[in-house]
């Protein structure tokens, strides 16, 4: 497919963006192997996502910061704190459920001492993933993937970090074993997480 | 190079039907040149994927790993197909990702004391790339504060929220010129207030 030509600039995004359809991925990335240009273009384009994914990320923060100071309030803490408790409880409780997008099934990823991926999630369901960011280099973002024990991109994006933790919503996946990826802003990889998705009873 | 458009670069020659049988033949002959001119046309290109799904962390390393299995199994007769050297490179080089997952996983759970989800890498703050870094998020932020309200939307939905453009169009009202306008205009700006920092390598190479 890309034998004698260079990537168009859509198909290099598509890539960058883990949006590129899986028959075309291959002939993609034999020529990626061989062409340097190329390459080039897609770091390039990489580092353009990146900044975009930053910077809307925080466009999309900042006006909610500057109209409501009172939520930075100390004393409201502990009342959202409440409520946040309530919520997951509340998503537990109806966890047999397929509640859809808008009550996922909340899944805490920390970093804990243990042998074993304790972290577990149903099939089929929308998935709250909460991560623990702690002890991680300071950013305002970080890049999420999600592949699967073989290394396979299932998910990907760009999330805002909201003090130690940051979280997502993935839509229901199979049944197996999965990994999240923490990337920082400069690319590199900083943490990963597991957790396992089980067939629904 | 860095800077020319798709139609102003120099055609790719003789990526349809290269030599890979002969490449391949000599490799299995043992010919040291055919192995230089191996590792000429690909190291750069494994090197690339590698950092890029793995970080630049011991990538001197695994690509000097990945290229002696190549070599290796090409030598144990392994590639059936000469002529899909590139395709069989490519397998070797994702396994070899899959396989340095597993083997973080493992790591993991064969140490006692070992915390499940802590940092990979010893990362070092780069101040370089940090500088850099934060200096494309002021360019991408200024680019996104001088466009109207409906642009900056519809690059944070495809973007950040990685909604697909036809979703965009059809909810925000848009034409799929007018999507590609937006994304292209936005783009085309970025690369002209970062000329000089797209320049700059971006870690992969050695």
């Amino acid at each position: 497919m890309y034998a004698n030509r260079h990537m168009d600039e859509e198909t290099l995004e598509r890539y960058s963006m883990g949006a590129m359809p899986e028959g075309a991925i291959a002939p993609f990335e034999e020529h990626l192997l061989i062409c340097e240009p190329c390459q080039l273009r897609l770091a390039q384009t990489d580092v353009y996502v990146g900044a975009m994914r930053q910077a809307s990320a925080r466009l999309r923060m900042e006006p909610l910061k500057r109209g409501l100071p009172w939520l930075r309030f100390p004393r409201l803490v502990p009342a959202l704190a409440g409520m946040a408790v309530a919520v997951v409880a509340a998503g537990l409780w109806l966890s047999r459920v397929d509640m859809g997008e808008a009550h996922p099934f909340a899944v805490d990823l920390v970093a804990t001492r243990g042998a074993a991926i304790e972290a577990k999630a149903p099939a089929g369901r929308w998935l709250l993933l909460r991560l623990d960011l702690a002890n991680l280099p300071a950013s305002s973002w970080y890049r999420l993937e999600m592949v699967d024990r073989f290394g396979s991109r299932v998910w990907q994006a760009t999330v805002p970090a909201q003090g130690s933790k940051a979280g997502f919503k993935v839509r229901g996946t199979q049944p197996g074993i999965y990994f999240v990826r923490v990337y920082g802003p400069p690319g590199e990889l900083l943490r990963e997480y597991g957790f396992e998705v089980e067939s629904r009873r | 190079m860095n800077s020319k458009t798709h139609g102003a670069m120099e055609p790719v020659t003789n990526l349809a039907d290269p030599p890979w049988s002969g490449l391949v033949e000599q490799i299995r002959n043992g010919d040291p040149s055919a192995l230089e001119q191996m590792y000429r046309i690909f190291s750069t290109g494994i090197r690339f994927y590698l950092c890029r799904q793995l970080g630049p962390q011991d990538l001197d390393d695994r690509v000097h790993d990945v290229f002696l299995i190549i070599v290796q199994s090409i030598q144990k007769g392994e590639l059936r197909e000469p002529e899909r050297l590139m395709g069989y490179v490519r397998t070797i080089v994702r396994r070899q990702v899959a396989a340095q997952i597993d083997d973080n996983v493992k790591a993991r759970r064969n140490q006692a004391d070992a915390e499940f989800g802590t940092t990979l890498c010893d990362h070092h703050p780069n101040p370089e790339r940090s500088a850099i870094e934060h200096q494309n998020g002021e360019l991408a932020m200024r680019i996104l504060n001088s466009l109207p309200k409906r642009d900056r939307e519809v690059l944070a939905r495809f973007y950040l929220d990685e909604q697909p453009p036809d979703r965009i169009c059809q909810e925000m009202g848009l034409t799929e010129t007018q999507f590609r306008l937006v994304k292209s205009r936005a783009k085309a700006r970025f690369g002209e207030l970062g000329r000089t920092r797209f320049s700059r390598h971006v870690g992969f190479r050695s």
